[in-house]
């Protein structure tokens, strides 16, 4: 049995694993990720050896293991979907485009300046329409059409929305315009290395029904696999 | 001491601990100009993070005395200036043009060419913004290259001698720079411009021209010859001015001189990238490869420095040893990476460099020395990475590429470098067979748990 | 006149024998960190972030151009064995002297990383290092042989034993430079210039016979061991250093850092070869004005200009802890006025 964790920066995943995924965890990481990787460790026992992955992978003393996230996304996803050619990530302070061939990462692209192309953009908008991110998922299915917001800073893009706000708009097209936005960011990221289909769409964002009605309606068919949150540490568990 | 030792990169207190063990006779065995007073270099790094290159505490470095002998060298180059002028050597600035003007000052005698442009390293290895801080008060845009802490470098004076002459080169140099110089000459400083003329290749829309080729193979027109013989003459002509002398004979033994420095280069080069286990670190190859502008202001010294490491080289080599592990993936290197730490950090993720194209391929390529000087100069020049397209800098690495020794490319971005934000993407294009990491190179402290991220995922790919 | 070099760029300059913008502005300014950060002394000297962050304040109040990590000159003894007391809002007070107790032979050479109050000054000099380290230079006091030896002792007996035991003053002597190599070195590795400091070898202490004997043979040899290093020394010693002012260059010092000498006697003795550092009478700063401290220092600062290898503008001794601050700064305030070298 391998526990696979995955420290991210806005979360911390765990899975115990033996081909199939047997218990899991989320924990917030905030600012003390020792502390998320000290409780996942404790609360899901029986494991033999640990893979660690994510920005905070260095932090797990005891692994017996630890690779990057892309690698880990790969085969995550590849275990999962294995005619996958596309990851798309959308985590809480970066997001990831990774191609794959036969399992393994053919190539990749971050974007980790700039809070446009992240999580991070939609939790920030979120905040100031005054809507839990529940909420805003929610308002986004809900849209008859989306709002263009070209902006891609997000100061920029929250002086835009109010201005949409003002002059009366539904806030659910809004809503919609400001995922669409974000996808139409990863889609410009993403055409460094060239998008495939079948695409797989996973990290935290592929928890937000707004995000993934956008990714369907900009790149068609797009694939959600059943645990979104939990493929970089499938795939750390799958590493060894 | 230190002679059976395994080879390894050490951190600075291994350094200081080894350091230890040092007979007193050998360090004062080497000197710079000779000078038993204050000609001493042979330091651990501790004592230049002592005098603030900040970054020491975090780099490894080859655990060699030969490597000891080029870092203390190197760094020491501050104060040896300032020697140099209280010995009353002339101070030459040769800016730009990364090669060439050095070799026509090191043909007069007590005349030391340096580049104060190559400030440019030093917020990075004091990862400090002291220099760019005041770069940017002094009128620099904060989005220019990092070469702009040259300004702040004249504006202080405190890390360089003021020079006798300044050359500065202009055209088809690098913009950032050209207009930092224009601001050093309204600071007050008298520089003497040369022109450096664009490589344009054969083309049916340029009639008439006729072109020649470099021993290295590249196309130029021909008048270029003419117009660089000129330029050079001039600063040959400042230069006699300033020393009263001038010996044509000279200028000949400077290019053998010169010439000597860059063979051993490349033969240093050729064991390193080519043995099964890298004998030496990348950091230190960089530093190697750099030393071949202009010697580290004593290029006598630095010779005899590269001799050194060369035979260090040739016996880890010979036994099989070396710095890296044997399943390193080779990588190619291009453009300098500014923060010398990325270098160390590649190392450290399982990298290795084998290939480099730091943008100097004019200090790295022989020149003529049988036909007239001034021509094998400006023929020499005419090898220069930046003067040229895109496609012509990359091509040995492309050869690399097909020959199957290079896995993976990294490209570092210059924050502010036009040149850079233009030519990656067309590194990108030309380079279709390999994967390739493009970086952007953070300030100076910058380099974050992201980069790192990026780094090791990439080497994971390859593996 | 603007300030164009950090002190950093200031102190570099000055070690190669070139004429900075302004001269070197460095009063000792050591335990008086804390009372203007406003903190307990005990506090100061018993952590080594609250030492470097009273330090920084008084940078950042002050502007003056070093850090000087320090408290008092017993740091070595104590890691040897010497007991002292904390008080609260004192300096520790030496208590029972580490050869009261035990013999030289049975004293080991302390580990600075973990020993006594060692560590807390490694973290000091590594936490300033850190915050300011690439423009201002991080001094770390080492006391010197001799002056932990006397700590080592009960300082009486320590002085008659340098007349009738030679072989056991010897014996403290080799072990207390090991100490100090030792220190000296961790220091480095952490960041920090070590300045050596022997204030119980002057003249107000000890005769000239003795400092020849006992304390100059091994401020060089801790000095040798620092230019092995390839780097720049001072020698501080305070109290009157007249008697030896000559002697004072066989120390092979880089910078000799004088107290109550007089000066241009000094300049003309020493200056040719090494920089000389002082030397302003520390009391004056407890108990005069601004005005006249600010004349003093312009007419102690012109004179001192004049010295070939050139010259830092400081005290004779430690800032007093509670000198008034309006005091500290008419003294930098006149340094920096009156100590322009530039155009």
């Amino acid at each position: 049995m391998v526990l696979g964790l995955d420290v991210g920066s806005s979360y911390t995943k765990g899975i115990l694993f033996d081909g199939h995924v047997r218990n899991k965890i989320v924990l917030k990481t905030s600012f003390k990720p020792k502390l998320a990787v000290e409780r996942a460790v404790n609360e899901l026992r029986g494991y033999d050896r640990i893979v660690a992955t994510g920005f905070g992978r260095d932090l797990v003393a005891n692994a017996d293991k630890t690779i990057t996230e892309i690698t880990a996304f790969a085969k995550g996803a590849s275990h999962i979907e294995p005619s996958v050619r596309t990851i798309v990530d959308i985590g809480g302070q970066d997001s990831k485009i990774i191609k794959v061939k036969e399992e393994r990462v053919d190539r990749f692209v971050m974007n980790d300046r700039c809070a446009a192309g992240t999580g991070n953009f939609i939790e920030k908008i979120a905040q100031a329409l005054d809507l839990s991110l529940a909420e805003f998922g929610q308002l986004a299915v809900n849209a008859d059409r989306a709002e263009i917001i070209d902006s891609l800073c997000v100061v920029m893009a929250e002086t835009e929305i109010l201005s949409l706000v003002a002059e009366g708009k539904r806030l659910e097209d809004i809503v919609a315009g400001v995922c669409e936005a974000l996808v139409r960011r990863i889609d410009g990221i993403g055409s460094q290395i060239g998008i495939e289909s079948p695409i797989l769409f996973c990290g935290g964002g592929a928890l937000n029904p707004g995000l993934i009605r956008a990714m369907k309606r900009i790149f068609g068919a797009v694939t959600i696999p059943e645990h979104p949150q939990f493929i970089g540490a499938i795939g750390a568990a799958l590493s060894l | 001491m230190l002679k059976n030792i395994d080879p390894q990169k050490i951190s600075l207190k291994e350094w200081s601990r080894q350091f230890r063990l040092l007979d007193d006779s050998e360090i004062r065995r080497f000197k710079y100009y000779n000078n038993d007073e204050w000609g001493i270099y042979l330091s651990p790094p501790a004592t230049f993070m002592v005098y603030g290159a900040r970054e020491l505490r975090k780099l490894k470095l080859d655990n060699s005395l030969a490597a000891l002998r080029l870092w203390g060298f190197a760094l020491n180059e501050s104060e040896r200036l300032f020697r140099a002028r209280q010995s009353g050597k002339h101070i030459i600035a040769t800016m730009g043009d990364l090669g060439t003007v050095p070799v026509i000052a090191m043909a007069f005698p007590d005349c030391i060419p340096f580049y104060p442009d190559c400030t440019w390293w030093t917020p990075f290895f004091n990862e400090s913004t002291v220099l760019l801080d005041k770069a940017s008060e002094l009128g620099t845009p904060e989005a220019s290259c990092f070469v702009r802490s040259t300004l702040a470098a004249f504006h202080k004076m405190a890390y360089f001698p003021k020079p006798d002459i300044l050359f500065a080169s202009t055209g088809a140099s690098c913009d950032d720079y050209s207009c930092i110089m224009q601001m050093v000459e309204d600071m007050g400083f008298e520089l003497n411009w040369l022109e450096i003329p664009f490589r344009r290749k054969k083309q049916d829309h340029f009639t008439d021209e006729k072109y020649a080729r470099t021993p290295q193979g590249l196309d130029y027109p021909e008048r270029f010859e003419t117009y660089l013989i000129n330029e050079y003459k001039h600063v040959w002509q400042r230069m006699q001015d300033l020393t009263n002398d001038g010996d044509p004979e000279k200028l000949g033994e400077s290019i053998k001189k010169n010439n000597r420095l860059r063979r051993l280069v490349d033969q240093i080069k050729a064991l390193t990238h080519g043995a099964k286990i890298a004998p030496f670190p990348a950091l230190e190859m960089m530093v190697i490869e750099f030393g071949n502008l202009y010697g580290y202001a004593d290029i006598d010294e630095w010779i005899d420095i590269l001799e050194m490491v060369k035979s260090k080289i040739i016996d880890r080599v010979k036994s099989g040893n070396g710095v890296l592990d044997s399943d390193a993936i080779p990588l190619a290197w291009i453009t300098p990476t500014a923060d010398p730490l990325l270098l160390n950090i590649v190392e450290d993720l399982g990298g290795r460099v084998v290939a480099t194209e730091y943008v100097i391929n004019q200090a790295l390529s022989e020149i003529e020395e049988d036909i007239d000087p001034f021509r094998a100069l400006a023929r020499s020049f005419m090898n220069a990475s930046l003067i040229g397209s895109t496609e012509e800098r990359i091509r040995h690495i492309s050869a690399g590429v097909d020959s199957g020794r290079i896995a993976g490319v990294i490209i570092t971005n210059m924050l502010g470098c036009s040149h850079c934000a233009m030519e990656t993407r067309a590194i990108e294009k030309r380079l279709k067979n390999v994967p390739i990491l493009a970086i952007d190179i953070p300030a100076p402290l910058g380099i974050t748990e992201q980069i790192r991220t990026r780094i090791a995922a990439f080497i994971e790919m390859l593996k | 006149m603007t300030d164009i070099l950090t002190p950093r760029e200031r102190f570099g300059l000055l070690v190669i024998d070139e004429k900075p913008d302004r001269c070197n502005t460095i009063p000792l300014i050591t335990s008086h960190a804390a009372s203007v950060r406003g903190m307990k002394l005990r506090d100061y000297y018993t952590n080594g972030e609250n030492m470097a962050r009273a330090q920084i304040a008084a940078i950042e109040k002050y502007g003056h151009d070093a850090i000087s990590i320090f408290s008092e000159v017993g740091i070595i003894a104590e890691a040897m064995g010497t007991e002292f007391d904390y008080p609260e809002n004192d300096l520790p007070i030496q208590r029972i002297p580490a050869l009261e107790k035990k013999d030289i032979n049975d004293i080991e050479i302390p580990v600075p990383t973990s020993d006594a109050r060692l560590p807390v000054y490694l973290e000091a000099i590594e936490y300033a290092y850190d915050a300011l380290g690439d423009r201002v230079p991080i001094l770390a006091y080492i006391p010197a042989p001799f002056t932990t030896g006397m700590m080592l002792s009960e300082p009486n007996r320590f002085l008659i034993q340098t007349i009738k035991e030679p072989d056991h003053v010897k014996a403290v002597m080799e072990k207390s430079l090991a100490a100090a190599i030792e220190l000296c070195y961790h220091a480095i590795d952490a960041g920090g210039l070590p300045i050596i400091v022997d204030p119980l070898a002057s003249s107000s202490v000890i005769s000239p016979r003795a400092y020849r004997q006992y304390a100059l043979p091994y401020e060089r040899k801790l000095v040798d061991f620092l230019h092995r290093y390839d780097l720049d020394v001072i020698l501080h010693i305070c109290g009157d250093t007249t008697p030896i002012l000559d002697l004072l260059k066989e120390t092979h010092a880089d910078l000799i850092s004088i107290d109550r000498v007089d000066l241009t006697d000094t300049i003309k003795k020493l200056s040719s070869t090494v920089r000389v550092i002082g030397n302003y009478d520390t009391s004056l700063l407890a108990f005069s004005s601004p005005e006249e401290i600010a004349s003093g220092v312009r007419d102690m600062v012109k004179l001192s200009m004049q010295a070939p290898k050139g010259y830092i503008a400081a005290t004779g001794c430690e800032v007093p802890i509670h000198a008034p601050f309006d005091n500290v700064m008419a003294f930098i305030n006149a340094a920096k006025e009156n100590g322009w070298y530039w155009d």
